[in-house]
């Protein structure tokens, strides 16, 4: 992507972003709250239009076709939408052939990824009964059916329980290494450290640092590269004098 | 993929059979309201007959029908996810596709039919003559279209407002201008029709307006056919129809627009916190005024409620102006809207008032605060009575509730320093039912001294246990006691229950033994109470440690 650019208002959401993502690399895109992560996943993905830029997913302009570009795409949005009132194997078929699957290979992709996913027990309920971390492992689902080239997720283990964690953990891993691309935002280090090849930084909507995880890494952990590079913030609660166990 | 897009409605629309019962009971009470009205439609266009301002009335039914099209998704925004944009942003679907499907699946479904059943009254009440008839189908169709179209390009045009948190509480508002179209059919309208002041000729100007729009213009087509011009009712349609293709235009760029458009309606939404200050030198009861303050600003239901009671004033101003004694209207109006008012802050229904209801639960300070406002407990009114059918002894202090229910009598809350089910913490003051007097709140704060046992230890500025406490004080109070703290806690919230639960205990004289006590709680359908119950086999720490 280059000159990415988004504003609301007069606050500048992405300031101007150029970045390179390899084809099969399991990249993050790591940054404090409010540095523009989002809003840049969804420009990168066809879901908010930028003020300027351009974004090219294996030679498709995503600007220029988002129809074409949604097809070799798949996205774990962190706000998900799904149609709250169909079941699990339902959501997962009717996003296969809304993809263009036929109801037969819908139907067959939904069945092992709901297995896959630990969802296999709850494929009959209705998705507005599952809980955050459920709905993030179907959105996840519907985002894989149609094998996408290219997964952009936005904090995808979020509200996720350690062992499903664990197992989205593998299933990128194993996604990545058979040659697709995986790109995911996130402000949990150690998941970026374990899982990533390739990580960028992202701060006040500009890319600081971004190189593969030994080059933005430094020889220290990830999360102190990432403190050395953004900064803290705030002087540590030392106002709060009533908080705390001592104080009535 | 407009196929696709009908079955993804046809699922959705199963899905709510398969929800709750709640849902299910709405889906199929809105199912079988669709059928009447589909019947009712269409037999009385039909009546229509041989009427003279039968294209008139017409117009008027098909022009509401439109309105009525426009509304309710609005109101109804997140029941039909095909409705919002968002559910679609993340498939490669193209525009043209899109509309074509999402047309399709707004066709599909209960009301999308009654609308064409009742539209179709046309052809027996407006159209004389095989060519007539063919023209008044083709209008019906077009006036159903019409209105799918409009509502869809209103919905999708409103999408990303409907779905922030101002486009919700401007929807619930909507029920104004609703409750105020149902006063004018079930007060005024009738009350017309009964004087004869309203006939069918009243409306035989009406349509001046209304024929030009594509409602009347379907009407008129039909008319048109059934009088011999049949040019003028094909140009009629026809224009009905450009109409209509203009909307579609619209509301395939405004899907369009959405599809890439994130979801900003909420970014200039603040809010003015100026009763706060107010809540911050009146103490906790000033707070709590302050927040009912804050609440009838921001809450979009008490700004229904208030809109609700304007209309009330004036439907009862203008009825009474028309009578013999204008000034006794004027008055009653008032009283009206003092009453509903009234009703609207003492919370009479116990369904969700004011905030001082829900913050009674969070235990006041002891003291001069303990009395405000919010003092009267209809939730807990209503609790007492599960409460007592789940004790199974009508007079075990669950069943106390049940009589103050049954007397309605105001229940006392459960602070930190007593169970409103528990006689020894309840203040009568000269009960009709044999309910001692209160002995004044000194005698009371005495009462509750005696009974804290040595086992919780601990003096507290509050004259109660503490909660972790009360917690751990949990197992060994009388059952009946602790399972209706438990379901009361389920409205006030789960500290509570710990200190109602040690009030009880505080209030035992023997502690029942707690194998029994496991057993009893064995029933629960709580997980945590199930596993709270289950802890039990060791002795409470409480106790010990006190």
């Amino acid at each position: 992507m280059r000159g990415l650019r988004k504003s609301f208002g007069r606050k500048d959401a992405v300031a101007g972003i150029d970045l390179d993502i390899g084809r099969g690399s399991l990249a993050g895109l790591v940054g404090p709250n409010g540095a523009g992560k989002t809003t840049s996943l969804s420009m990168m993905t066809g879901l908010l239009r930028p003020d300027m830029g351009t974004v090219l997913i294996n030679g498709v302009s995503v600007w220029a076709d988002p129809a074409a570009a949604k097809a070799i795409i798949g996205v774990v949005p962190a706000e998900v939408r799904l149609f709250e009132r169909l079941s699990g194997q339902e959501l997962l078929e009717y996003a296969g052939r809304l993809r263009g699957l036929a109801a037969g290979d819908a139907r067959q992709r939904a069945g092992q990824l709901l297995d896959v996913l630990d969802l296999k027990d709850d494929a009959k309920r209705l998705v507005a009964d599952y809980s955050t971390g459920m709905r993030k492992k179907a959105a996840l689902g519907c985002a894989l059916i149609h094998n996408p080239q290219v997964l952009f997720l936005d904090e995808p283990l979020e509200g996720v329980d350690p062992v499903s964690a664990d197992v989205i953990r593998r299933l990128l891993k194993r996604f990545a290494d058979s040659g697709s691309t995986v790109l995911f935002s996130s402000h949990v280090m150690e998941l970026v450290e374990q899982v990533c090849d390739h990580v960028s930084i992202i701060a006040a909507g500009r890319i600081v640092l971004t190189g593969t995880m030994d080059e933005v890494r430094a020889g220290k952990t990830l999360q102190q590269a990432f403190i050395d590079l953004v900064g803290t913030r705030g002087a540590g609660g030392e106002g709060l004098s009533w908080l705390g166990s001592s104080s009535s | 993929m407009a196929w696709v897009l009908v079955q993804l409605k046809l699922r959705l629309l199963l899905g709510a059979l398969r929800a709750s019962n709640a849902a299910r009971v709405s889906f199929i009470l809105s199912s079988t309201l669709a059928l009447f009205l589909a019947i009712g439609t269409f037999a009385g266009l039909a009546a229509l007959r041989h009427n003279g301002a039968a294209v008139d009335l017409t117009a008027v039914i098909y022009t509401l029908y439109a309105l009525g099209w426009v509304i309710l998704p609005l109101v109804a925004f997140g029941l039909d996810g095909t409705l919002d944009p968002a559910t679609l942003v993340l498939y490669p679907l193209r525009t043209r596709p899109l509309v074509i499907g999402l047309l399709a699946a707004s066709a599909t479904g209960a009301w999308p039919l009654a609308s064409l059943i009742g539209s179709l009254g046309i052809t027996v009440g407006l159209a004389h003559g095989a060519l007539a008839v063919l023209i008044a189908v083709i209008a019906a169709a077009v006036q159903v279209l019409f209105c799918i179209i409009l509502a869809r390009l209103v919905t999708t045009a409103l999408a990303g407002l409907m779905r922030s948190r101002r486009g919700r509480d401007l929807a619930a508002l909507a029920i104004i201008p609703i409750f105020a179209l149902y006063e004018v059919f079930a007060q005024v309208l009738p009350r017309a029709i009964g004087k004869h002041e309203l006939t069918a000729a009243s409306f035989a100007g009406v349509d001046g307006w209304v024929r030009w729009l594509p409602p009347g213009l379907a009407a008129h087509a039909a008319q048109d056919a059934s009088t011999g011009h049949a040019g003028t009712a094909v140009l009629r349609l026809l224009l009905a129809a450009a109409v209509t293709v203009v909307l579609g235009w619209l509301w395939a760029s405004a899907l369009s627009h959405a599809l890439v458009t994130a979801d900003a309606s909420t970014q200039a939404a603040t809010i003015k916190g100026g009763t706060l200050p107010f809540g911050r030198r009146a103490g906790l009861s000033g707070t709590i005024a302050a927040r009912v303050l804050a609440y009838q600003r921001r809450d979009p239901t008490f700004m229904a409620y208030l809109g609700i009671t304007v209309v009330l004033m004036v439907v009862v101003a203008i009825s009474s102006l028309r009578g013999s004694h204008p000034e006794v209207g004027v008055l009653l109006s008032a009283g009206v809207g003092g009453a509903s008012v009234g009703m609207q802050r003492g919370d009479s229904f116990g369904l969700d008032g004011p905030a001082c209801q829900r913050a009674a639960g969070h235990g006041p300070r002891p003291g001069r605060d303990r009395r405000w406002p919010g003092d009267r407990r209809p939730i807990l009114r209503h609790a007492a009575v599960p409460d007592g059918a789940a004790g199974g002894q009508p007079a075990a202090p669950a069943g106390g509730g049940l009589r103050d229910a049954v007397a309605g009598r105001p229940v006392r809350r459960a602070d930190r320093n007593g169970d409103p089910g528990d006689p020894g913490h309840r203040r009568h003051r000269g009960n009709r039912l044999g309910g001692r007097r209160d002995p004044g709140p000194r005698s009371h704060r005495r009462r509750r001294r005696l009974r804290r046992p040595a086992g919780l230890g601990g003096h507290r500025p509050g004259g109660g246990p503490s909660r972790s406490q009360a917690a751990r004080a949990l197992p060994a109070c009388r059952p009946q006691q602790a399972l209706g703290s438990s379901h009361r806690a389920g409205y006030c919230g789960r500290r509570r229950s710990a200190s109602a639960a040690a009030s009880s205990a505080a209030s035992s004289p023997k502690p029942t033994p707690i194998a029994w006590s496991s057993r009893r709680f064995s029933w629960c359908t709580s997980r945590e109470n199930t596993s709270r119950s289950a802890s039990v086999g060791s002795p409470p720490k409480g106790s010990a440690r006190g």
